[in-house]
């Protein structure tokens, strides 16, 4: 068995096999490349200044644009915008040197116990997310403990100035769930179904190497044991695994006078 | 191993072309569909039909490596009939060759025909 393994066909064989399992990795892997090209997190971002630069509020051409932003975060500021009793968006607004700052929804907490909320990351940082309006003031008392806001608006921040508009991080900060938005695609939606089972059948096709060459390997070795001097004189495969390809182009023309007996591969 | 007999690849034969049929439809459905999505804009998605192909292919294949292997066929035969499941028409006239092949080295009419 191992013998046979060492002959120059077998060789031959084993390496083509080889090489074909790691082209049809590499297949696989640019699928799941561009299964991914819709997703949020693959799509481009533009630099905040380069879409806002004062503190108007934000034009609606703007909703849900992709942007990235640098600065530090202000703890002081971060306000807690309750969607509903167990639905937390922990906003902290970012300061920026010669800019506006800007309120980053840094993702959403379903427990007001929850540490993310004031593991804010110090110094200077960069995130990409999506822009979103703020909510109109509906005015009137609020009814909540400080630091928390049914309605995330400029003022609820209380920083100046501000950005007319705030950002959802996407992703969210790790440990963090994303932040449900108006505007825009949210992260982890998009990976494209096409690409996914091309990506998958890239890999089927890799294993199809493996249980053919299996395949022709037995047939092989069944063929020596039971037909050795008969049909396949020992040292057959040798003389084959020479200049296969021109002599296996040869049978496919020979072969409609050549009866069975054939064993080309 | 003895060589193959009509009896021995008459299943293989069957299988292989059953998918010849099915994969080339399914094909040509495909591409009608590329044009209709974009050249002519009449519908929005061809993903459903490209998945399809994509798996009956799949199927398509082993059935044919299967089929080639106990022809004991060689390796430039074995990828002519494989990708002919990827271009139009082409598995038609694989298919219309491989039955050829079949018949002239199998001698008798093999089953499945």
């Amino acid at each position: 068995m191992l013998r046979m393994l060492r002959t120059r066909k077998w060789i031959a064989l084993t390496s083509l096999a080889a090489l074909i399992i790691v082209g049809f990795g590499a297949l696989s892997w640019w699928q799941w490349g561009r299964a991914q090209r819709d997703m949020i997190t693959h799509q481009p971002t533009a630099p905040l200044n380069q879409v806002v630069t004062g503190t108007e509020p934000l034009a609606a051409t703007n909703y849900g644009k992709r942007v990235r932003v640098t600065g530090t975060f202000d703890a002081a500021h971060q306000v807690l915008v309750r969607r509903d009793e167990s639905t937390f968006v922990i906003v902290t607004p970012m300061l920026r040197p010669a800019e506006p700052a800007v309120a980053v929804a840094r993702g959403t907490v379903n427990s007001l116990q929850d540490p993310a909320i004031t593991q804010i990351p110090a110094g200077q940082v960069t995130l990409a997310g999506t822009l979103q309006p703020f909510d109109g003031d509906p005015g009137g008392e609020s009814d909540l403990p400080p630091g928390q806001v049914r309605h995330l608006t400029a003022a609820a921040v209380g920083v100046n100035p501000l950005v007319g508009g705030w950002i959802a991080q996407v992703p969210a900060q790790e440990g963090l769930t994303e932040t449900g938005v108006a505007y825009g695609p949210e992260a982890g939606t998009g990976l494209r179904a096409q690409n996914v089972t091309y990506a998958i059948q890239w890999i089927l096709f890799a294993g199809f190497v493996v249980y053919f060459w299996w395949r022709i390997f037995k047939d092989d070795l069944n063929a020596e044991s039971d037909g050795a001097g008969v049909e396949l004189p020992t040292g057959s495969g040798e003389r084959r695994s020479t200049g296969s390809a021109s002599q296996d182009s040869s049978k496919v023309t020979e072969s409609k006078l050549d009866p069975p007996r054939k064993k080309v591969y | 191993m003895a060589g193959p007999t009509a009896e021995s690849i008459s299943g293989a034969l069957k299988r292989y072309r059953v998918m010849a049929y099915i994969v080339g439809t399914v094909l040509i459905i495909f591409v009608a569909a590329i044009i209709a999505k974009n050249v002519f804009h009449v519908i929005d998605s061809d993903t459903y039909l490209a998945i399809a192909h994509g798996w009956l292919f799949m199927i398509y294949l082993l059935c044919a490596l299967d089929l080639c292997l106990r022809m004991r066929w060689s390796l430039p035969r074995i990828l002519f009939v494989g990708i002919a499941g990827t271009i139009p028409f082409l598995s038609f006239v694989a298919e219309r060759r491989v039955m050829g092949w079949v018949h002239a080295e199998l001698g008798n009419a093999p089953a499945g025909s």
